[in-house]
């Protein structure tokens, strides 16, 4: 069975812990928790008829109280850099992890998932800033970890393109 | 040309001057009192005599005056622990102004999350410092019982119980590669390695985060650091999927690699604690500065309207001159003239000491019970306007197709006529005696396009690409606070609409709008 490791990565209280919950227990809670260091979790996922093992590595969020140490991502196989829409600062952190990643574990598929979708009358990102990113060939997904709009979408886009190498 | 009812707009004012107290002083070039007034007491500030250098009356303007070179903002000043001002200073021909706006509860929020953040570090070096000790101890405990192993045993059995006690699991890495467990195992080892039998233990098996971690392990052990490397925190969840968390740490000790893996209770809750009291405080604050940036666009658009109020009174007043008034009658115009130009500088003063830079807006949901036929509003506002146009001799005109019915769009009634109003008081401002000024409307099947042309010099290409940004003012600007075509873009935005410039093929300036008609963002909504 093929095993592909995937960092969360983002800004603090972006909902990272709460996209995994809802993608592997099918869980969410309104209220926020902050995860400190990293936990693990496990997903079995069919691909096209293929069996695919997601090890999950969900990093506390990056602020200046803590910063994610890069050897977290050793070994992974795609990450997702999420973003909440009603913050736009959390954007600019991503853009920034962005490259830290890449210097560290070079170019491997990633996601920019840009969570928060059922909040989107408060979204404060430009388009123009998106469309940018977009242009650059990154894939950019827009999920609610509260509602599970997109989060299966993300997760198996980023899946076949790990499988795709 | 207020659209806000008057009832609202005093709230509106009493809102700000309870929530900022604003307070003034003017003083002479020599730093002399010439006027004061607002809510001084507010800032501890009483008995105040003309003629007299402010500084020695009020101890915090020691040394601020007089006021050279460029404006002085001195935000958050801290008055004998009882009030917080925002000090603005600014010098105009009559004098240096002291404007006074109260900030008590922004400081009292910084203060708030400084304090956690101060806190926080004091709790990490002092965990720091604890942790250092207790490696050192064991460190040295570890040494002094591997010297005794040697030939006793009874050493061994206290170093495993005592490591057991706290929580630490001690493994010692073999030159195979495969670890094995020393002294005795804490109690939540049996939770995830329930074969106890077993000699060997492959820890990064259970715990996939170790897989990670060993790797950079295996650097210390075959450098032989004598410094620990420590792993971070990380949570595991048990069969009965209660989480732990736990830190491990590589060291040398001798020859002899070993792994120890600690069980993390207080220290983690409390270090968990405190980062979440911390961000919980900085969402609160991020929250607070956006409501605060609301609060400001909404002082802008009152004063703005405040603005536009008393052009209108000026040009009354201007109108009262061609009157046969008496000569009391003149005296009294001659007052409210002079109060008119008193009350433009200050709303202008007010605006420039609050000109910071706001970024956001945020969206309010559109009530399509209150969508405006455009046709209607833009009627409205050019009967409202007539006579000043008849004054300065401009003609103002409005076309629209008669036989068409359908105008109404996605737009708040009061505001699209202020839209209105900013556009064709910005035509009038640049109309020539003796032109037109037209309003076009036209529809298509989803959108409706309104056009304010003039026959004035047209807007300069250099400043055309900021036209619509916040506080922009052109050059020669006969004196608004460049919020007008700010306010109009960023509301017309919002109902999805766009409004743009374009110099009009008869050489003057061409302001559009577009906005979509209710009917299409109907249909669009059911689909």
């Amino acid at each position: 069975m093929i095993q592909k490791k995937i960092c969360m990565v983002g800004a603090f209280a972006t909902g990272k812990t709460s996209l995994v919950a809802r993608f592997v227990r099918s869980i969410y809670s309104d209220v926020y928790q902050t995860t400190v260091g990293v936990k693990i979790d496990k997903k079995l996922v069919n691909l096209n008829n293929q069996e695919v093992s997601l090890i999950l590595w969900d990093l506390h969020g990056e602020d200046e109280l803590q910063k994610v140490r890069m050897s977290y991502l050793r070994g992974a196989s795609g990450y997702f850099l999420v973003v909440d829409g009603t913050r736009r600062s959390t954007f600019e952190t991503a853009l920034a992890l962005q490259a830290k990643v890449e210097e560290i574990i070079g170019a491997v598929p990633f996601i920019l998932v840009l969570n928060k979708l059922d909040l989107q009358a408060d979204w404060e990102l430009e388009e123009g800033a998106i469309a940018q990113v977009i242009q650059q060939g990154w894939t950019v997904i827009e999920s609610s970890a509260k509602t599970g709009l997109g989060v299966e979408e993300a997760f198996l886009t980023l899946t076949q393109k790990m499988v795709e190498g | 040309m207020s659209n806000l009812p008057a009832s609202v707009l005093e709230y509106c004012q009493t809102l700000i001057f309870e929530q900022y107290s604003p307070a003034y002083l003017l003083t002479d070039k020599d730093g002399r009192l010439i006027d004061a007034g607002g809510s001084l007491a507010a800032y501890g500030v009483t008995n105040l005599q003309q003629g007299k250098p402010i500084a020695e009356q009020i101890f915090f303007l020691e040394g601020l005056l007089p006021l050279e070179g460029a404006n002085l903002l001195l935000p958050c000043v801290k008055i004998e622990d009882e009030f917080c001002a925002d000090i603005h200073l600014f010098s105009k021909a009559e004098g240096d102004w002291i404007l006074l706006l109260n900030s008590n509860p922004e400081e009292s929020q910084q203060q708030s999350i400084q304090q956690f953040v101060n806190n926080l570090s004091l709790l990490r070096h002092r965990q720091f410092k604890h942790l250092t000790q207790l490696f050192e101890y064991l460190f040295a405990e570890i040494e002094r019982s591997l010297n005794l192993l040697k030939g006793n045993a009874m050493g061994e059995s206290i170093l495993g119980e005592l490591l057991a006690t706290l929580n630490i699991l001690v493994l010692e890495r073999s030159n195979d590669s495969l670890f094995t467990t020393v002294g005795v195992e804490p109690n939540w080892f049996q939770h995830f390695f329930p074969n106890p039998q077993e000699v060997h233990v492959q820890p990064q098996e259970r715990f996939l985060f170790l897989e990670n971690f060993i790797v950079d392990a295996e650097q210390i052990w075959q450098n032989k650091d004598s410094k620990p490397l420590k792993s971070g925190l990380w949570t595991e969840t048990d069969a009965s999927e209660n989480e732990w968390q736990f830190e491990a740490s590589a060291v040398n000790v001798g020859d002899r690699h070993l792994l120890l893996i600690e069980l993390l209770e207080v220290a983690y809750q409390e270090k968990q604690s405190l980062i979440q009291t911390a961000r919980e405080n900085k969402l609160i604050y991020e929250n607070f500065v956006k409501e605060a940036q609301k609060k400001e666009i909404l002082l802008h658009c009152i004063l703005h309207d405040l603005s536009g109020q008393l052009t209108a009174i000026n040009c009354c007043l201007a109108l009262l001159t061609n009157e046969n008034l008496t000569p009391k009658g003149k005296e009294r115009l001659a007052i409210g003239e002079r109060q008119v130009i008193k009350q433009g500088n200050l709303i202008r003063e007010i605006l420039d000491a609050f000109s910071a830079d706001i970024e956001t807006f945020q969206a309010e949901a559109f009530d399509p019970d209150t969508a405006a036929d455009i046709v209607q509003s833009a009627r409205e506002v050019i009967d409202a306007l007539l006579p000043t146009f008849m004054m300065n001799r401009v003609k103002l005109k409005l076309n629209f197709d008669l036989t068409q019915m359908d105008w109404q769009v996605v737009a708040e009634k009061s505001r699209l006529e202020r839209i209105f109003a900013n556009l064709i008081e910005n035509a009038l401002r640049y109309s020539p005696a003796d032109s037109t000024v037209t309003v076009d409307l036209k529809t298509d099947e989803n959108y409706i396009v309104a056009t304010v042309e003039d026959q004035g010099s047209g807007v300069p290409p250099a400043i055309v690409d900021n036209l619509f940004k916040k506080f922009f003012q052109g050059k020669n600007n006969p004196g608004k606070a460049g919020l007008g075509l700010y306010f109009c873009r960023i509301t017309i935005e919002r109902w999805g609409g766009s409004i743009g410039y374009l110099p009009s093929p008869q050489g003057g300036a061409q302001f559009w709008l577009r906005l979509p008609k209710l009917s299409a963002s109907r249909w669009a909504a059911l689909s």
